[in-house]
């Protein structure tokens, strides 16, 4: 009885211990992976729900106004991977850091203790994001929405920050709409200002998930077309989206990750990873795409 | 039977002590709109032992008779050294025990709240009280206006109660007149009028205010 129980337990374990061997992450030639003074770092982050490992352990450096793309399969752990950054989730274990500095940790007289309220506020400040579902204010008008965190937060001058807001509704295409309430535009409208209000706050890096999977799919042309135009504007501000849009990612990326079963399994720039994909992985998930274009 | 010169002759005394029945309703219900709030937040703080002791008292309070805590306000307080008119110990006894239920009211009106909108106020980076004030709680009173105006409508129902611990309002007036002149079918209909005058309109405003609040959209437009 006891030995078989052991053996039972021994290849229980050697079975979790396979699979939490890390993947040799695979990286394209001539792509930019390190850098000498990154703006955002992970060192080994794992991040768990209850029982769900979902990050494993990711190791990431982002640059000053990079353009990165990431990429995964549905539930692959992308947009875990960048809430983080936004302090909406807490890492399991693993370092983050922005501009050197440590993200969920702080100095306090000579110990490293964890990040109180002051700390994340400041390093918050240094990142905005653009969410799936928009999450404008409902209550606020176009304007209001795009006006309230400058003012508030940054404490701008409220002509200032009306003028601001104006200037850049007006590259979203929206300056027509600005007393206009959010229930009262349509899906690529709501999500246009709601890019208008995170880049107003003039964020060092721009967190944009799946920001077009919500639209119905005549909205998403407009939607794309303004975020390319604000990409190419906005060379210093470094922007990580999540995306299926391979053909805009092509477009405006500096580099893509694939992101496959907790892990970044391969990286590069964006010609090379979406033609000359190594990994039966990412290949299997590029030809999918390619399929659902052909339909 | 019925006196209309009886009638005349004492409705404006019963008018008068309408008067001190109004200044309990709105005293007492802006003290419980306040309270109510300060509850929800102590129930929804971090710090176990804030937090459930604050459930314990609210419960404990809502559980139990308004009467006794009148009662209990108005004889124990003193021996605290801490005398006040009947008519703030009143007010004081109204507005705590509808603190608990508009406390229920905000909780709901709260939690109805998208998650997403806490979210979208993080990624702006909002203070935790800029959060509050700016984004939830505007979207978490509007909602709940017709439930407050329907406790607003059973509180003021409820100050007779005070009568008990010898506010003169106008149940207590009412009785007073009537053993005066004893005669009471005239003064205790004029009080079931008066109530009656303010509780009904009041209570078609709220369900007007229901309708209209159901879709924001049209609000707006
Ligand atoms: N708050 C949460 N609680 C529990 N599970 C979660 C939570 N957020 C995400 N998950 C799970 O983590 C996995 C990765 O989610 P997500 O990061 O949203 O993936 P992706 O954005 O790549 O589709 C999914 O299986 C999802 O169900
Ligand atoms: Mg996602």
């Amino acid at each position: 009885m006891e030995s078989a129980d052991l053996i039972i337990k021994t290849a229980r374990k050697s079975k979790i211990q396979k699979k939490d061997i890390k993947p040799e992450m695979i990286v394209h030639e001539g792509t930019l992976t390190t850098f000498d003074n990154p703006l955002v770092k992970y060192i080994n982050v794992k991040k768990n729900f209850g029982e769900l490992q979902v990050l494993k352990g990711i190791d990431l450096e982002v640059g000053y106004g990079e353009k990165l793309t990431i990429i995964g399969s549905s539930g692959s752990g992308k947009t875990t991977l960048i809430r983080m950054l936004m302090t909406l989730e807490k890492p399991s274990s693993g370092i983050m850091e922005i501009e050197g500095e440590s993200l969920w940790t702080m100095k306090k007289n000579g110990k490293t203790v964890p990040a109180d309220e002051a700390h994340l506020r400041k390093m918050r400040s240094k990142v905005g994001m653009v969410f799936q579902q928009y999450n404008l204010f409902p209550h606020m008008t176009v304007l209001d929405n795009c006006t309230i965190a400058p003012i508030k937060v940054k404490g701008m001058d409220p002509e200032e920050a009306k003028e601001q807001a104006i200037q850049m509704l007006k590259r979203v295409k929206m300056s027509d709409k600005i007393n206009y309430y959010p229930n009262q535009l349509s899906g690529g409208q709501k999500q246009r200002v709601a890019i208008a209000r995170a880049v107003l706050m003039r964020p060092k890096i721009l967190l944009l998930d799946e920001v077009t999977s919500a639209l119905d799919p005549e909205m998403v042309g407009e939607v794309l077309n303004v975020l390319n135009e604000i990409a190419q504007e906005e060379k210093e501000m470094t922007m990580i989206f999540v995306t299926h849009e391979l053909d805009f990612a092509r477009e405006i990326s500096d580099r893509i990750i694939f992101i496959n079963e907790g892990y970044i399994l391969e990286q590069g720039k964006p010609e090379s990873i979406l033609n000359d994909p190594k990994s039966e992985r990412l290949q299997a998930f590029l030809s999918r795409f390619k399929e659902n274009r052909n339909l | 039977m019925w006196s209309w010169s009886f009638t005349f002759k004492v409705l404006p005394k019963l008018l008068s002590a309408a008067k001190i029945t109004f200044i309990a309703t709105i005293l007492g219900f802006l003290l419980a709109s306040i309270l109510g709030l300060v509850w929800t937040f102590l129930k929804r703080a971090k710090i176990h032992w804030i937090s459930s002791s604050a459930t314990a008292i609210v419960e404990f309070i809502r559980r139990t008779p308004l009467l006794i805590q009148l009662f209990f306000l108005y004889y124990t307080l003193p021996s605290f050294n801490i005398r006040l008119p009947a008519l703030t110990v009143g007010i004081i006894g109204l507005g705590l025990h509808y603190s608990t239920y508009l406390s229920e009211v905000y909780r709901a009106g709260i939690e109805a709240v998208e998650k997403e909108q806490w979210e979208a106020a993080k990624s702006l980076n909002f203070t935790p009280y800029q959060t509050w004030t700016l984004v939830i709680l505007p979207q978490a009173i509007p909602p709940i206006i017709p439930m407050m105006g329907n406790y607003l409508i059973t509180l003021f129902k409820e100050t007779p109660l005070l009568a008990a611990i010898s506010v003169v309002e106008l149940l207590q007036q009412a009785k007073i007149i009537g053993s005066e002149y004893f005669q009471y079918l005239e003064v205790f209909t004029l009080v079931g009028i008066i109530f009656f005058i303010f509780s009904y309109p009041s209570s078609l405003l709220v369900q007007y205010l229901e309708i209209k609040l159901k879709n924001p959209a049209e609000k707006r437009m």
